[in-house]
């Protein structure tokens, strides 16, 4: 039987670790959505496991890329031809899907990005500032608060025709508002959406504070899975939202179309799932009492093997000649 | 007499022109400079000072710590920089940073001259003879040392180097620019991904007034000069984008940036704008420049790309 030739796509974000599958013609064989629970090696390795055991031989990597906040981490454990920023990756799985996008709005657990592209080149991008209101931890939170499943708190809002005021230019205020606005008895529906509309302007306002938005505009990242939110983008900017089939996987599709440029005509340094599967990984840290810095340096061991250290800001440690390529021999 | 000089803050880049001055005027002082920012500094500074001043001064608290206790000086040279620049004032908040200090250590010997620059660069004397009164009676040696000091320079930065192309501007005040623990070694991240950093310097420093197509120049000796370069730079140089360091809780920036930012989209400039404050982890940074950087790749080889084709 002949080999399934696939790219693989790999995002770690601060909530969810997606992994995606590309064949030749750019078709998604796979895609795949877990939360990553502060364990990004366990469950990227479970994931890769689930792969394995579903197609076993009969797949060919010829490309990996890593994306994401874990994208550094997740280069080392795999072997990644490319690894590459989350907002590039957005942008390349945007433009895929609908060519002439000009507006991408992403919005993920711990930063909400908006992206601006013209003839299929980002021009212009904006992330969240220092303040992380208006993410989907908050949403998570907020629903747990509630006692609702996060899952189901796009279909409860967008019931709801008298939406409450609530203030999103900071999560504790917006908190605050929604407590306030419970003690006096406002049905949740009414409450959720109000918070999905203060959530919609205050990324109009300070995310894409000063940028011309237009149209087309897809919505992807999780939080796009929320109906609710996608109705009060709606209503706010009084214009049409794309949702893509793969919103919530799209870092990883871009990645994985990255890594298929990337490795035109190459050998892709995938390391194979027995490899990975096999391995044992492990961070360690330290604080470094060389000089009054105190960097916090973190170090990444495979079998033992250090193989790669983060964290110090004079490369002490950083620097290459101190690391042990897989090939040596253990210590 | 151990002095200390902190390299922090507004004093950053002054260093060299104060203790020059030190030397010649007093053969028993021992200057002592507070070095590079570190951790400790910072995490010192934000415990210990307002709440409201900015990164930048809250980590000068620290250098003054350091220089305190650990470098146990009997003296710290803390200028009173109400002016750097013709017509312009310094921030408040640097203009009463040696009363912040003051408060704090009630015991050290705190040297503030002040320098007020507003009616012209000469007034560099009148600041140099209130300094050299704290170390000498005798006039007219002071006079003399002082004329020796007129034309050397105030404030001294590596200048960056310019290339034909893959320049990065990046604006933000000098005390941000050059504390690489404040930015993050944001100009080491440009320099590994492959383009060249270049910033504003203090040597436009002049009595002219330059309108600079404003309809009235800035308020602030900072603000004025960091805009006289961006303006000089987009017209002189070949700039592929613009990066803005902005510290948070900033009343300049919040003014500069919108103006800059402005600017750079009538230009058609790739724009960036950074907020600092007390991350300790540089990956959001790393995030931000790395798109911005494969962005303007993406402009640049579709520019190419029209251009073979007609």
């Amino acid at each position: 039987m002949d080999k399934l030739n696939c790219f693989l796509g790999i995002d770690i974000g601060s909530v969810s670790t997606n992994v995606v599958l590309l064949d030749e013609n750019n078709n998604i064989v796979e895609s795949i959505y877990v939360r990553t629970e502060g364990r990004p090696i366990e469950v990227l390795q479970k994931v890769l496991a689930q792969l394995y055991q579903k197609y076993e031989e009969r797949l060919k990597i010829s490309g990996v890329g890593a994306t994401g906040s874990g994208r550094n981490l997740a280069a080392i454990m795999v072997g990644a031809d490319t690894v590459k920023n989350e907002i590039t990756a957005h942008a390349k799985a945007a433009i895929h899907f609908i060519p002439n996008v000009r507006t991408v709005i992403e919005i993920g657990g711990q930063d909400s990005k908006i992206i601006l592209i013209k003839n299929e080149i980002v021009v212009d991008f904006a992330m969240n500032t220092i303040c992380a209101a208006g993410t989907g931890s908050f949403l998570d939170r907020q629903a747990e608060r509630l006692n609702i499943p996060i899952e189901r708190l796009g279909e409860i809002a967008i019931k709801s025709k008298n939406p409450v005021r609530i203030a999103g230019r900071c999560a504790v205020f917006a908190e605050s508002d929604m407590i306030h606005k419970q003690q006096l008895g406002h049905l949740s529906e009414d409450i959720l959406f109000g918070l999905c509309l203060a959530l919609a302007r205050n990324y109009i306002s300070n995310v894409a504070k000063g940028k011309t938005i237009e149209e087309p505009i897809i919505f992807q990242g999780g939080v796009a899975a929320n109906i609710a939110m996608k109705k009060a983008f709606e209503q706010v900017l009084q214009k049409e939202i794309v949702v893509p089939q793969y919103f919530n996987v799209m870092g990883a599709i871009g990645i994985a179309l990255l890594a298929k440029e990337k490795t035109k005509g190459l050998i892709s340094n995938f390391k194979g799932f027995d490899c990975i599967n096999n391995s044992k990984f492990e961070t360690r840290g330290f604080e470094c009492k060389e000089c009054s810095n105190n960097c916090e340096v973190v170090e990444f061991y495979n079998n033992n093997n250090l193989v790669a250290t983060w964290g110090d800001r004079c490369q002490r440690y950083s620097s290459s000649k101190n690391h042990h390529v897989e090939k040596s021999k253990n210590l | 007499m151990k002095i200390g000089i902190p390299n922090s803050f507004c004093y950053m880049g002054m260093e060299k022109f104060l203790a020059n001055f030190l030397s010649k005027i007093s053969d028993e002082s021992e200057v002592i400079f507070s070095g590079p920012t570190t951790n400790e500094m910072v995490e010192f500074g934000v415990q210990n000072s307002i709440e409201e001043i900015c990164m930048p001064a809250k980590a000068f608290i620290g250098h003054v710590e350091y220089l305190a206790k650990y470098q146990k000086v009997d003296a710290i040279l803390l200028p009173r920089l109400t002016s750097l620049r013709y017509r312009t004032y310094s921030c408040p908040k640097i203009i009463g940073i040696p009363d912040l200090v003051k408060t704090h250590y009630a015991n050290m010997r705190i040297i503030s001259p002040e320098l007020n620059l507003r009616n012209g660069m000469s007034y560099v004397n009148d600041f140099l003879v209130e300094l050299g009164k704290h170390f000498t009676n005798d006039k007219r040696r002071l006079k003399k040392i002082v004329e020796g000091f007129t034309n050397s320079e105030l404030l001294e930065y590596f200048p960056p180097i310019v290339k034909d192309k893959k320049n990065i501007l990046v604006l933000g005040h000098s005390y941000v620019i050059f504390d690489n623990n404040l930015n993050k070694g944001i100009l080491q991240i440009i320099k590994d991904s492959g383009y060249n950093p270049i910033y504003p310097l203090y040597h436009h420093i002049s009595d002219k007034d330059i309108t600079l197509e404003l309809p009235k120049p800035f308020f602030w000796s900072t603000a004025q000069n960091i805009y006289e370069y961006f303006y000089w730079a987009q017209k002189n140089l070949k700039l592929d984008g613009v990066v803005y360091l902005m510290t948070f809780g900033c009343g300049i920036d919040s003014i500069l940036e919108e103006v800059i930012r402005r600017s750079c989209k009538i230009l058609n400039l790739p724009y960036l704008c950074i907020t600092l404050d007390e991350h300790s982890a540089n990956v959001g940074i790393q995030t931000r420049i790395e798109a911005f950087i494969d962005m303007i790749g993406w402009r640049r080889e579709n520019e190419d790309y029209i251009s073979t084709h007609g």
